[in-house]
C-alpha cells in the first residue's frame, strides 16, 4: 500500500482515486433435493479513476502490476473527455481503518456448518407436500476496500454480508407458482441460523398461490405491505433523487425542485447510510465521504438528494456520502444506501375498514421504472371487501406516474420495517448493489392495475 | 494452467480449469456531452474438480489459480453429486467470424468521433437528452480439462446504440436503439433514422385503448414476450421440472409461424464461439421449428439429468460455475412487411418498448408489461401513442396465436428478430 501513496504523488491531472479491493465468499446451494454447489470464492479488484476538468478516466484491473502506466492510461482518458464544465467538491482528508468485529463472523464457520443450515431449511420447503422443487442457498461476503486518493484521503474499510435466500415452487397440471423470500443484513452467521418460520411461510404461500385468481384489470385503492412499499419507493422515487440523473436530465431537474411539494404532510422519505448492521449501510462511501442520513421528503416537501463529490459540486449542494461501486472494476456513481418511509401513525386495521373494494399488495417480484413511469409485480395481493381481506390474487402487476402516485397516499401506518435481503440494486450496468429499503404499510387510492382479465 | 491439470491427475482427480480475461474500452456520452472513457481488464479461473462423483468448485479473479484449486479440492467432500463427465476432445467447427482484428485496433479518439456525429445528428430534436455508448471488447477464453481437452479462443465485440430522452406531447418518451456484434460495423444513420422516426411519430397522442386486441411487438419490444419461453427452453428449467415444456420435445407447442434458432456460426454474432465455457462444440440448431419445441438449451449437468445430448449451451457468467445459455437468438423472418402488418390491421397497437418485462410469474409464461412507448393503429393507421397502458396475457398462449411475423428483421441487442402480430391480448389503458 505504500507504493500505491507513492504512485499518488506521481498524478499530473486535477485528482486520481486508488481503490483495492479483496473478497471471500462461502456459499451453498440446493436444487430441490439435490445439493448444486457448495464452496468458496476469492479475488482482488482494483482501478485508478482520474479526473481531469469535467472529464473522467477509468482503468480497472484484477493484478497489481504495471500500476504506473495504468495511472497514464487513466489520466490520458480524463484529459481526453475533459471540458471546461464541472469539478469535484473537495473534502478533508481522511485517515481511517474500520474493522469487523463479530463473535459470530462466518468465516468462522465451516462450509459444512452452512451446508447443514441451507440444507435443513431446505427440508422445511420440501416437507410441504404441494412443493415439488426448491431453490435454497446460503452466502456470505467479506469485503476489505481501500481508498487513496491525491487529497491525502487514506480508508480500510471491512463489511461481511450474511444471508440466505430460498423459493419454493408448486405445481398443479401447467400451472407453476413460485414464492420467495430471503434475509440478509450485515450480520454475523447467528443471524440467519433462526428462519424455520420464513421456510413454512415461503412453502405454503407458493402453495396457497396455486389457487389464488388472477387479478381483473382496473383502477383500485391499495394497500402496499412494508416490503413492497420500500421496493416502490426505492425504485420509483429514490432513483429520482439520485443527483446524477437528475443533473443529467433537464426535465427531472425541474420538476425535482427543492421545496416543491411531493405527497402529504406525514410523507417522510430517508436514505441513511448510518443504519449500521443493515444490508445498505457502510461507514464511508467509495470516494471516502462518511456516510450521512439525509432527508429526501420532509413533511411532504422535497428537501434533498443524493450526492457524489461530482454531483454536488455540479449543483452546489454537499456531498451526502452516495457514490458508490458494487465492486472495484467499477467507478463510484451515486446509489443509495439505506432509503424508507418513515412512520406515520395510521394502524393497519384503520387504514382498511373504509375500503370498498381494493387491493392488498404484498412483496414484489420486481419493478421497473423509466424516470416518472413505473410498474412493479407484487409477489402476490388479496382482494379487499368492505374492509375486510378475502381471497388471494396473483399476477398483480402496479403501474403508475410516480409523482402522481405520491400525492395520491390517503395513509401512512405506524410499523416501518427495513428489509436487506441478498439481492440488491442495478444501474448503469452495476448490479447487485446492497441496499435496505423498506417502509410502514401505506394506502394509495387510484393505482392502475394490468390483468389478463 | 497444464500444470495444474497434471497435478489434478496425479491426485486421482478429474477436473477442468477456466480461464477469462476481458478488456472493455466503454466510451459513454450522458446528457448530450462526452463524459468518460474506460478500460476495464478481468482475469480470473474457474474450477471445477471430480472424485467419486462428487464435485469441487471454486473461482478466484486475478492471478491465484492455486488458491482456486486448493479450494476446489476442499471442496469436494461436502459432496455435491455429479453424474455427467467432462467432454473429451472434439472437432470444432473452424472459419468463424467472431474476431476482427480492426476493432481490436480501434482507436478511443475514433470512438469518440463516431459519437460526436451521431450526437450532432440527433441534436436537432429539440430539448432532448441523448446518452450515446460505444463499446469495444476483447475477450480471451482457455479450457482445460484432465480428459485432454485443451482449447482457447480470441474474440471482439462491438455495440453501439443511443438513448433519446424528451417531452414529447406533455408525455415522458424514451427512444432507444442498440445493436450488437463481433465486428465494428457503422450503423449510425440506421440509428438517427430509427430515433427520429419514432421521436416523429411520438408527437401525437391517440386515445387511451382497453379491452382484447391484436398487438404488433417490435424487434425492440419482443422481450416481453420471448422471455417466458427462453426461459422455458433452458435446460436449468426443464431438468427442475419448473418449465411448462418439460415433457414436450417433439410437441408443436407454438403457432406453426414460429421458428426459433439457437445460431453460435452467426458471422460476426455478438456471442458467436467455436465451443462453450465446458469446452462442447456449439451447433447451429433450431430450438423451434415451425411450432414444434425441437431442442432445449442445455450444458453438460442438464443434458446428463435428462438423458440428452449436451448442445453446447454451457456458459459463465465470469468465472461463475456453467449454466445454459443461448448464443445468437435468431427468429425466423415470415413473408409480410410490417408495413403490411399495420395497413391490415383494424384496431390495436404497436409496440415498440415496454417497462416491466421479466417480473411476472415468467415461469408460467405471465407477462404484465407498461407500454412505454406504443402506438394506436385504427383501420391500418397509425393514429398516435398511447400513453398509461398495460398489457397482459401469458407467452405461451399468445405464441398459438401469431397473425402475422414480418419479413424484416433487426439486430436488436445481438438478436435477429422481425415483428409479431399477435391477436387478442388484453390491453388496459387509464381512462380508456
Amino acid at each position: 500500500m505504500e507504493e500505491i501513496k507513492r504512485l499518488l504523488e506521481k498524478a499530473s491531472v486535477d485528482y486520481v482515486e486508488i481503490h483495492i479491493e479483496e473478497y471471500e465468499k462461502s456459499y451453498v446451494d440446493f436444487n430441490g433435493k439435490v445439493l448444486k454447489s457448495a464452496g468458496k470464492s476469492y479475488g482482488m479488484f482494483g482501478n485508478i479513476r482520474a479526473f481531469h476538468r469535467g472529464g473522467w478516466g477509468f482503468s480497472s484491473f484484477t493484478e497489481l502490476k504495471g500500476l504506473e502506466k495504468k495511472l497514464r492510461e487513466a489520466e490520458k482518458m480524463a484529459r481526453l473527455t475533459s471540458s471546461k464544465k464541472g469539478g469535484l467538491k473537495s473534502l478533508k482528508p481522511v485517515k481511517k481503518t474500520v474493522r469487523i468485529r463479530l463473535p459470530d463472523d462466518p468465516r468462522r464457520f465451516s462450509l459444512e456448518e452452512k451446508k447443514q443450515l441451507a440444507e435443513k431449511y431446505n427440508k422445511i420447503l420440501l416437507s410441504n407436500k404441494g412443493v415439488f422443487n426448491t431453490v435454497v442457498g446460503y452466502l456470505d461476503h467479506f469485503d476489505r476496500r481501500w481508498i487513496f486518493n491525491t487529497e491525502g484521503t487514506e480508508i480500510m474499510e471491512e463489511r461481511i454480508y450474511t444471508g440466505v435466500r430460498m423459493t419454493a415452487f408448486a405445481r398443479d397440471g401447467t400451472n407453476v407458482q413460485t414464492a420467495f423470500d430471503s434475509y440478509g443484513e450485515q450480520e454475523g452467521f447467528n443471524s440467519v441460523t433462526s428462519l424455520e418460520r420464513m421456510a413454512e411461510d415461503v412453502a405454503k404461500i407458493a402453495v396457497d398461490l396455486l389457487k389464488a385468481e388472477k387479478v381483473e384489470g382496473g383502477k383500485y385503492t391499495v394497500i402496499l405491505d412494508p416490503k413492497l412499499a420500500g421496493v416502490f419507493i426505492h425504485e420509483a422515487f429514490g432513483h429520482l433523487s439520485e443527483a446524477d440523473f437528475v443533473f443529467e436530465n433537464r426535465k427531472l431537474f425541474e420538476i425535482m425542485k427543492i421545496g416543491k411539494r411531493f405527497g402529504p404532510d406525514n410523507l417522510n422519505v430517508i436514505d441513511d447510510g448510518k443504519m449500521y448492521g443493515l444490508r445498505g449501510s457502510y461507514h464511508f462511501d467509495d470516494e471516502g465521504t462518511p456516510a450521512r442520513k439525509t432527508y429526501l421528503i420532509k413533511n411532504g416537501k422535497l428537501t434533498g438528494r443524493l450526492h457524489s463529490k461530482e454531483t454536488a459540486y455540479l449543483l452546489g449542494e454537499e456531498p451526502t456520502g452516495n457514490a458508490r461501486a458494487i465492486d472495484y472494476t467499477f467507478p463510484p456513481i451515486v446509489r443509495m444506501s439505506c432509503t424508507y418511509i418513515d412512520n406515520g401513525d395510521t394502524p393497519f386495521e384503520e387504514m382498511i375498514s373504509d375500503i370498498k373494494k381494493g387491493i392488498y399488495a404484498v412483496a414484489a417480484y420486481g419493478g421497473q421504472t423509466e424516470l416518472e413511469m413505473f410498474t412493479f409485480s407484487a409477489a402476490r395481493g388479496y382482494l379487499i371487501e368492505n374492509g375486510k381481506i378475502k381471497k388471494m390474487l396473483r399476477d398483480v402487476v402496479l403501474t403508475g406516474n410516480v409523482f402522481e402516485t405520491l400525492m395520491n397516499i390517503e395513509m401512512i401506518g405506524n410499523d416501518l420495517h427495513l428489509f436487506g435481503g441478498l439481492g440488491g440494486c442495478g444501474k448503469n450496468g452495476q448490479a447487485p448493489l446492497p441496499v435496505s429499503d423498506g417502509a410502514p404499510h401505506i394506502r394509495i387510492k387510484d393505482v392502475i392495475i394490468g390483468g389478463e382479465k | 494452467m497444464k500444470r495444474a491439470i497434471r497435478a489434478l491427475k496425479k491426485s486421482g482427480y478429474s477436473g477442468e480449469i477456466f480461464y477469462v480475461e476481458k478488456e472493455i474500452t466503454p466510451v459513454e456520452f450522458k446528457s448530450n456531452r462526452l463524459y468518460a472513457v474506460e478500460d476495464k481488464v478481468k482475469s480470473g479461473y474457474g474450477v471445477r474438480v471430480f472424485k467419486n462423483g462428487k464435485m469441487g468448485f471454486s473461482s478466484v479473479f486475478g492471478d491465484n489459480l492455486d488458491r482456486a484449486v486448493e479450494s476446489a479440492i476442499e471442496s469436494v467432500k461436502l459432496g455435491v453429486e455429479t453424474e455427467f463427465s467432462l467432454p473429451s476432445p472434439a472437432r470444432i467447427k473452424g472459419g468463424l467470424k467472431y474476431y476482427h482484428e480492426d476493432t481490436e485496433k480501434i482507436k478511443v479518439k475514433e470512438m469518440i468521433k463516431m459519437g460526436e456525429e451521431l450526437l450532432n445528428k440527433l441534436g436537432v430534436l429539440g430539448d432532448a437528452s441523448i446518452d450515446i455508448s460505444l463499446r469495444k471488447s476483447v475477450k480471451r477464453v482457455k479450457i482445460l480439462n484432465t480428459e485432454g481437452v485443451e482449447l482457447e479462443y480470441k474474440k471482439t465485440g462491438w455495440s453501439f446504440g443511443a438513448i433519446v430522452f424528451a417531452i414529447i406531447a406533455d408525455s415522458v418518451t424514451w427512444i432507444y436503439d442498440f445493436y450488437s456484434c463481433s465486428k465494428f460495423v457503422d450503423r449510425r444513420n440506421q440509428i438517427e433514422r430509427h430515433i427520429k422516426d419514432l421521436y416523429r411519430k411520438s408527437k401525437t397522442l391517440a386515445k387511451p385503448v382497453k379491452g382484447k386486441k391484436d398487438v404488433i411487438f417490435m424487434p425492440s419490444a419482443l422481450h416481453t414476450v420471448l422471455i417466458p419461453i427462453s426461459r422455458g427452453v433452458n435446460g436449468e428449467n426443464v431438468m427442475k421440472g419448473t418449465s411448462p415444456l418439460a415433457g414436450k420435445l417433439g410437441k408443436k407447442v407454438l403457432s406453426d409461424k414460429i421458428s426459433i434458432i439457437d445460431n453460435p456460426f452467426k458471422s460476426w454474432g455478438i456471442n458467436t464461439c467455436p465451443f462453450d465455457d465446458e469446452g462442447v462444440p456449439t451447433r447451429k440448431k433450431y430450438i423451434f421449428r415451425n411450432g414444434v419445441l425441437e431442442n432445449y438449451v442445455l450444458d453438460l449437468r442438464s443434458a446428463k439429468k435428462l438423458g440428452l445430448n449436451p448442445t453446447g449451451n454451457g456458459f459463465r457468467s465470469g468465472v461463475s460455475l456453467p449454466f445454459p445459455d443461448f448464443t445468437n437468438i435468431e427468429i425466423a423472418p415470415g413473408d409480410t412487411s410490417i408495413r403490411d402488418m399495420i395497413s391490415s390491421m383494424k384496431d390495436g397497437l404497436v409496440v415498440h418498448s415496454v417497462l416491466g418485462a421479466g417480473q411476472s410469474n415468467i415461469i408460467a409464461g405471465d407477462f404484465s408489461v407498461n407500454a412505454s412507448l406504443a402506438f394506436r393503429v385504427k383501420n391500418g393507421e397509425v393514429v398516435g401513442r398511447v400513453k398509461d397502458t398495460m398489457i397482459a396475457g401469458n407467452s405461451y398462449r399468445v405464441f398459438k396465436k401469431v397473425k402475422e411475423v414480418s419479413k424484416e428483421r433487426k439486430n436488436f441487442q445481438g438478436m435477429l428478430l422481425p415483428a409479431i402480430k399477435f391477436s387478442s391480448i388484453n390491453i388496459f389503458g387509464d381512462g380508456g
